[in-house]
């Protein structure tokens, strides 16, 4: 018998005996005040590293994916994202995700910045002998844009990704809106404690999952979220925390609800 | 014999003189120190700010750094005797992923102040 994973984000395999992916928590390639469930137009400095540890909570699911981060150029910054899933029925390493930004498009103005940035990647599932399908990689392309300011925060991003048939089996594809607005309440100076304070709004669509052709009528789902985000930061050391709470959604699997997100990270830059 | 050790005594004394003296020398031309500020645009946050004084502390040179963030500002303190060319800064303050809106001195160099133009 195969193994039943319920995939958290309307990915409902029952019926199908195959296993869930990661939920689609962090998209993989935020940093500094990018949104923390979206996308953002940041990159890193030429030359730069940066370290993102988050733990994600959702329903009864947790993963905790460890990010890398390096900065080719001013412009174009790549990650590697090693998730481990926590409490998934065949838990261990999730969905290894190689991804990378291009802030292709800058305008700038005193204490103020815009930024456009494509966004593309790929993600890996692990899919061990004997355990729980879990289709091939997911091929990730987006495009994010926001404008950063001494005191206000905006953000907006979409991002698509396919998922490659493997053994038969495909979980569905995705797509990902976000929307976001930040303000600092207190104008800090440099190397003193700074809080970004976020409201995020999320739109997350999965498409229904087919098995040797057939499509599985009980899976996929469309989640609308909004949440409260708060970014602290130290010099190089950034704390996030954030809550995605579901306000509308419809899953094809009868009697299903979306539930809360919650991701606590600490970033740190050098 | 004496007079060579003499002489030499004397030379030394000369030399140590001479070096302390250039040590001593006013980094300016009105004795104040050697500072370049330069305004930078896009700088909005402290976490952002890390990476420019990352870049600009590792420019030779640089004995101190001060970031001002509501005035989008980074004075860099030179030691004696240094000065860095605005090519070096526009280049560092870029590849922080930022953009340079001014480059002034504050002591006599071979670079001139720098100011972008409107539309560049």
């Amino acid at each position: 018998m195969l193994m039943v994973g319920a995939g958290v984000a309307g990915l409902s395999a029952q019926g199908l005996g195959v296993g869930s992916t990661v939920f689609p928590g962090s998209a993989g390639i935020q940093l500094r005040h990018e949104p923390i469930f979206g996308v953002g137009p940041h990159t890193t400095w030429r030359g730069g590293w940066g370290l993102e540890i988050e733990v994600e909570r959702h329903g009864s699911e947790t993963v905790v994916p460890v990010e890398v981060m390096y900065g080719v150029t001013e412009k174009l910054t790549v990650t590697v994202t090693l998730p481990w899933e926590a409490s998934s029925a065949d838990g261990g390493l999730g969905e290894v995700g190689l991804r990378a930004k291009w802030r292709f498009a800058t305008r700038f103005a005193p204490g103020l910045s815009d930024a456009v940035a494509l966004i593309g990647g790929i993600t890996i599932p692990r899919n061990p002998a004997g355990g729980a399908l879990k289709g091939g990689p997911g091929i990730m392309a987006g495009l994010a844009a926001g404008r950063e300011s001494r005191r206000w925060y905006y953000f907006a991003g979409a991002r698509g990704t396919l998922r490659v048939r493997r053994d038969g089996y495909d979980p569905g594809d995705r797509l990902a809106l976000n929307l976001a607005w930040g303000v600092r309440p207190r104008l800090t100076a440099f190397e003193v404690p700074d809080l970004v304070i976020l409201v995020e709004g999320n739109y997350r669509a999965v498409g229904r999952s087919t098995l040797a052709g057939e499509v599985d009528g009980a899976t996929g789902s469309r989640v609308l979220t909004f949440g409260p985000a708060v970014l602290y930061s130290i010099r190089n050391i950034m704390f996030k925390g954030g809550l995605d709470i579901p306000i509308w959604d419809r899953f094809n699997e009868a009697g299903k609800d979306a539930s809360t997100m919650v991701i606590g990270a600490l970033e740190i830059h050098w | 014999m004496r007079t060579l050790a003499m002489a030499l005594a004397l030379t030394s004394a000369l030399a140590l003189t001479a070096t302390g003296a250039a040590a001593q020398e006013p980094a300016t031309a009105d004795g104040g120190p050697r500072i370049i500020e330069v305004t930078i645009l896009g700088l909005a946050c402290p976490f952002c700010a890390y990476g420019v004084q990352q870049k600009m502390k590792g420019l030779e040179g640089v004995a101190d750094l001060e970031i001002d963030l509501n005035e989008g500002l980074a004075a860099l303190t030179l030691a004696d005797g240094k000065d860095l060319s605005n090519d070096v800064l526009l280049r560092t303050v870029k590849d922080a992923g930022f953009e340079v809106a001014k480059i002034s001195r504050s002591f006599e160099s071979e670079f001139p102040d720098y100011e972008k133009e409107k539309g560049d």
